[in-house]
């Protein structure tokens, strides 16, 4: 099908709507919603992996799992948040995924390159934090990972990380310790 | 963290329109032709890989099975009689028996945990154990537990047993007359189960699991419901404003995030997400909104509930409190955490707050 434009804000189709068109085989809808929602899935996933290919991949997906069960979204006012749940629990599998290859041997781990990371404008101290963080994500555990990411980098709350992992609350309270505690480590070698 | 903007907001993944083309183009081809994606340059390795694993699995399966051992906490039977009565498994796990209570341990082993909630009620919190299996039968009601915190309950009801599952965080399944019913956090889900004809001795008796009826009865066994709160006319469902406020405060929107929180508890002020709603009120409004005064309120809400915020909660209301120098509060508040989390992670910044009011 020939790409059409298809506006990502203002007054267009809700979200619902849009749900309900691609689920009534509307063949514009499903590319309305990743139009709405390229942004959120590919900044989220390249946050969440650390590398441009990476995050295309697992953007690419989030997307495809979407659309093959958006008849079992029950909330599509919640659409957004619905993505962002596929998102993180795509790349807990990925990353795990990922682990398994190197401990086989057949891929190399790599740690991220953070100047792909970080933007140019960010101040100082931002940078340091976010150096610290994707300097060592490769070396943790998949679920501390993305514990840590979501939990600093996007900010979000202990309830939510629980609820898109679908882990309890505890579950994701001693994996941030655990992080943190590691980054904590680390960073103290570094400075000394 | 970065006080003010989140760091997400410096690390993007802006695309050109050209990108955005090309992976709808392969996001399109994909949707069309739902084929696995094979062919890939891993395939080969991921093949030997995947042929390893397979050996390390029959390998590990052979040695766990070499030589099953009977737990120590095999047909152990938990009583509690006027009083509450906690248990600690060695696994994380924790069981709270509400008094007048019994809970059975079919089996209590590092692969697989069963218990049976014989009657009264019990909350369980259980942590998530890679490669354990973590099963509670209650009635004839088999509840499958990934890692969550929830309660079930068994009563006497006219036609047999009322089994209620109630689920506080992450969610279970339950399976009752051969359907499986998932619950998700703040569902409750019953059923009524028809009696056994001879109720089987608590500990002494094993297998089968979960009981089923009696072959030949007639069973009045009608169908488990969900109750999620949802009004069919009126306001919003708490489920709906919830997700409402998740989705503004994400979007940086911290005044809607707060309106949506505050209809949730002026509308269903006791759902079960009402605690979590309430504490992120607190937040917003402390850290957001400039309002100290008005997350105090909220914040004190969420302190009062039994959510996993609790700690966090009070710790809040103890900075709010010496922040606006009211030091009998934040004294009171000081005592409720210190009380509750002696070693908690805000102890230490707790304990040096209001230190004149001591």
């Amino acid at each position: 099908m020939k790409l059409r434009a298809v506006a990502s804000s203002g007054p267009g189709p809700t979200d619902p709507e849009l749900v309900a068109a691609a689920i009534a085989g509307e063949r514009w809808a499903p590319e309305a919603i990743f139009r709405r929602y390229s942004r959120l899935v590919n900044g989220l996933s390249f946050r969440l992996m650390g590398s441009r290919a990476d995050a295309d991949d697992l953007a690419q997906d989030v997307f495809v799992q979407a659309f093959q069960s958006l008849h079992r979204l029950e909330n599509r006012q919640s659409l957004s948040s619905w993505l962002c749940s596929i998102t993180v629990r795509t790349a807990h599998k990925r990353i795990r995924r990922l682990r398994l290859m190197t401990r086989l041997g057949l891929r190399r781990s790599e740690a991220v390159n953070f100047d792909a990371v970080v933007s140019s404008t960010a101040p100082p101290e931002v940078q340091v934090e976010v150096r610290g963080i994707y300097a060592i994500l490769h070396e943790l555990p998949a679920e501390d990972r993305m514990a840590l990411v979501l939990r600093r980098v996007e900010g979000m709350a202990i309830a939510e990380i629980a609820a898109h992992l679908e882990r309890s609350v505890a579950t994701v309270k001693r994996r941030l310790k655990s992080a943190e505690a590691h980054l904590a480590r680390r960073l103290g070698e570094r400075h000394d | 963290m970065t006080e003010g903007r989140k760091l997400s907001s410096y690390i993007d993944h802006p695309m050109t329109e050209a990108d955005l083309r090309r992976q709808w183009s392969e996001i399109e081809t994909r949707i069309e032709k739902p084929a696995p994606r094979f062919g890939r340059s891993f395939l080969v390795p991921a093949l030997a890989g995947l042929s390893l694993a397979v050996l390390m699995v029959v390998v590990a399966v052979t040695l766990l099975r070499r030589a099953p051992i009977a737990s120590a906490w095999d047909g152990a039977v938990f009583d509690s009689s006027a009083d509450e009565v906690s248990v600690a498994l060695a696994d994380g796990s924790r069981i709270d028996l509400e008094p007048v209570s019994r809970v059975i341990v079919r089996e209590g082993s590092a692969l697989s945990v069963r218990l049976d909630v014989h009657k009264g009620a019990a909350r369980f919190d259980v942590p998530h154990v890679t490669g354990r299996s973590f099963h509670v039968f209650a009635g004839g009601v088999k509840i499958r537990v990934v890692g969550t915190r929830f309660t079930v309950s068994v009563a006497g009801a006219q036609s047999g047993k009322r089994v209620t599952v109630s689920v506080q965080e992450g969610a279970v399944e339950a399976e009752s007359g051969g359907e499986t019913t998932p619950v998700r956090a703040g569902e409750t889900w019953s059923t009524v189960q028809a009696e056994p004809k001879a109720e089987a001795l608590p500990a002494a008796q094993p297998e089968p699991l979960p009981s089923a009826a009696p072959p030949g009865d007639v069973v009045e066994q009608p169908a488990p419901v969900v109750v999620t709160s949802r009004p069919t006319a009126g306001p919003p469902s708490a489920q709906e404003l919830f997700e409402k406020g998740n989705v503004a405060r994400q979007s940086g929107d911290a005044a809607g995030a707060a309106s949506a929180y505050a209809d949730l508890l002026r509308h269903h002020p006791t759902d079960a997400r009402a605690g979590l709603a309430s504490f992120e009120l607190g937040r917003l409004k402390m850290d957001q909104l400039g309002d100290l005064r008005g997350a105090v309120g909220y914040l004190q809400r969420a302190a009062n509930a039994s959510g996993a915020f609790r700690e966090d909660a009070l710790a809040r209301l103890v900075r709010a409190h010496d922040t606006m120098g009211d030091t009998v509060r934040c004294a009171q508040a000081k005592t409720s955490y210190l009380t509750s989390y002696p070693s908690g992670v805000h102890a230490g910044a707790v304990r040096k707050a209001c230190q004149n009011a001591r």
